[in-house]
């Protein structure tokens, strides 16, 4: 399973990354949500970090839904879906590598989201970094995670379904990350520990939930 | 079956409101608008059944492929959200007439909004044109991670909460003897309601999908 | 040496719906053998190479296979993005194999298409796209070659390097179905030719629909 994964993995990032497959809309869509909202909150007073928090989880979650269309959506050209289901590999190994790839360019676009969020919401961190960066990592693993899982549920011509299916579901992780950030940015006190506790049972659950209904979901016939 | 259930659901809980109204003595605090509780709780715990059998078909049917079983996941989601979207209802009549706001960040109205707008997206995947085997695998898939999101929701709310205070707590600690009574009468009779009606809506669908081959053989 | 069974189907059947694809089907396929699979639009060839690929279940019946297959279908498999090779390589890796650089060189150039092996799929015809997922099958160890209507989109030259390295499969002892529209021309090449009409299988010409094991030499 290990192997099939890496080798998706490598191939999406080759061709995201590689050949132009279409990573400047996720990460143009995150920037500019952010810059709208800058927009909205600049004539009066100064954005709170929760504020801040939220809005650079909701650009971080908009991006991901496009990065899961797009990798999804490499593998219903020329029936290539069907090849990964003639492979003698577990299936959850194509999960896996989509989770990966899609992790791997959503910190990318995250690096770029980070800045563009301490600029035009005008914020000025005074807490502490550690718990902003473990929610980061932590959030986004189970992102991802239910991402590329109801990711193979919306594709084959129902992308438009993956946001109002997913959202909703990321309700527990998207609250942990904005506690956690927001207190990195304006320094106010949250206890840490829960919210760690939530991020590690949402990725654990949904990892074990992927592993074993994937197979069913991704599959040659229709 | 269910038809008999629906309507002795309707009887009970139309005698119910004798129990409610001249029965249950009014809340010390919330005085008349604490009624609504006694329609509102029941609402929220057959939604949450309703949602738990989605769950629970939605792995007996991934397990042997039986479209009778999709069609009970399927009733059952669309009752549990009409039940859902009811308790949202009566609960935002309740805070806004006992302390003048629509909405608060309480976790179990959270937790009921959150598994409302999932299991609305639920019954959107429903209603995708595509093969009925491959329409059931997706919504099963669905049916299963949306209720294990449940409890982490919840959770998720509740120590949200505890940054913003929640305007109301918990009343079922503190219920009389009579409103005890009241509240269990009112969810035996909203029970039956619910059984009926979903019976009967899981009737519906099977009817339908029979049809629907009836009709594809006659026409191939 | 005496062909071996690597396939064999019994009894099966498959409905979409209300509507019977076929029914009580049964096949053995041997090694060393070439069998074409003809039958008008709708007969339901494609999905029984699908069901032999494992791509598809019965609804009821048995499928035993006992040999890697490898599968050619309508689609390419080809991921626009990627050179001709670094398909070639997924492909490969993908069915469990370490790619050789030396053995995906040599099957290009089978194919004809070494000299745009670093060019992206994307702008590849029709019929290169086909040579090349057939590059695909060559790079397998597959004792059962499951082919849709290989020579889809192939001019004669292609077509004839196509017959001539089944027939070198053949020759290693491989088992291979295929579909073809066409049958009276690739009857010529193929040891036995199959028909699947009305819900069943049987043998061109026979007059009857044979159901037993090895009906292919009996009948």
């Amino acid at each position: 399973m290990l192997r099939l994964a890496f080798l998706i993995a490598a191939k999406d990032l080759r061709i995201l990354l590689g050949r132009g497959g279409g990573i400047a809309r996720p990460l143009l869509l995150g920037l500019l949500l952010i810059f709208v909202f800058s927009i909205a909150g600049s004539g009066g007073s100064p954005m709170s970090g929760s504020e801040a928090a939220a809005i650079f989880w909701l650009s971080s979650t908009f991006c991901q839904i496009l990065i899961f269309n797009q990798l999804y959506a490499l593998e219903e050209v020329n029936g290539a879906r069907i090849a990964l289901a003639l492979s003698p590999y577990h299936p959850a190994g194509i999960w896996l590598g989509k989770s990966l790839c899609g992790m791997a360019i959503l910190l990318l676009a995250q690096a770029l989201f980070v800045p563009a969020t301490l600029v035009f919401l005008g914020q000025h961190p005074s807490g502490e970094a550690l718990p902003a960066l473990v929610a980061i990592a932590g959030a986004d693993v189970g992102i991802c995670a239910l991402g590329s899982l109801m990711g193979a549920v919306a594709c084959g011509g129902r992308e438009s379904l993956l946001s109002i299916v997913l959202f909703p579901l990321l309700v527990p992780v998207l609250l942990a990350g904005i506690s956690l950030c927001g207190q990195y940015l304006d320094g106010s006190p949250v206890s840490g520990t829960p919210w760690m506790g939530i991020l590690g049972a949402f990725d654990a659950i949904f990892s074990a939930a992927a592993l074993a209904l994937f197979g069913f979901l991704y599959r040659g016939d229709d | 079956m269910g038809g008999i259930l629906a309507i002795c659901g309707g009887i009970a809980l139309a005698a119910c409101q004798w129990l409610i109204y001249f029965y249950a003595p009014a809340e010390a605090t919330l005085g008349l608008m604490q009624k609504i509780f006694y329609l509102h709780m029941p609402l929220a715990l057959f939604a949450l059944l309703s949602f738990f059998l989605v769950f629970a078909g939605s792995i007996v049917y991934l397990a042997r492929r039986v479209e009778s079983v999709d069609n009970f996941c399927w009733a059952a989601a669309e009752i549990g959200v009409l039940f859902s979207g009811l308790s949202l209802l009566s609960g935002m009549m309740w805070a806004r007439k006992s302390w003048g706001i629509w909405w608060t960040w309480d976790p179990r109205l959270s937790t009921t909004l959150i598994m409302w707008f999932i299991y609305a997206a639920y019954l959107v995947l429903r209603n995708l044109d595509m093969p009925a085997q491959k329409r059931g695998i997706i919504c099963a898939v669905t049916g299963i991670v949306a209720f294990l999101d449940v409890p982490l929701v919840f959770l998720s709310a509740r120590i949200f909460r505890s940054i913003h205070p929640a305007v109301f707590a918990s009343r079922e600690g503190g219920l009389e003897p009579e409103m005890k009574l009241t509240i269990l009468a009112c969810s035996f009779a909203i029970g039956l309601l619910w059984a009926g009606l979903l019976l009967v809506r899981k009737k519906q669908l099977d009817i339908g999908t029979r049809l629907d081959m009836l009709a594809r053989a006659r026409n191939p | 040496m005496q062909p071996q069974v690597v396939a064999r189907l019994d009894n099966i059947a498959k409905i979409f719906g209300s509507r019977i694809i076929f029914k009580n089907v049964s096949l053995e396929l041997h090694s060393g053998e070439i069998a074409l699979l003809a039958g008008p639009n709708g007969a339901g060839k494609s999905t029984l190479l699908k069901i032999l690929a494992g791509l598809s279940s019965p609804d009821s019946g048995n499928v035993a296979i006992q040999c890697q297959s490898a599968y050619l279908g309508h689609d390419t498999f080809l991921y626009p993005a990627l050179t001709a090779i670094e398909n070639l390589r997924f492909h490969a890796s993908l069915g469990g194999q370490t790619p050789d650089a030396q053995k995906m060189v040599s099957a290009l150039e089978t194919v004809g298409l070494a000299a745009h092996a670093l060019e992206v799929t994307r702008f590849f015809s029709r019929g290169m796209a086909q040579r090349l997922s057939f590059a695909r099958v060559l790079l397998s160890d597959a004792g059962l070659l499951l082919l849709d209507e290989p020579f889809t989109g192939l001019d004669a030259a292609a077509r004839d390097m196509m017959r001539q390295e089944l027939l070198n499969f053949r020759r290693r002892g491989a088992a291979i179905l295929f579909v073809s529209h066409s049958p009276e021309t690739d009857a010529v090449f193929s040891d036995v030719v199959l028909t699947l009409a009305n819900g069943e299988i049987g043998v061109a010409g026979a007059p009857v629909p044979c159901r037993n094991a090895g009906m292919e030499r009996a009948c």
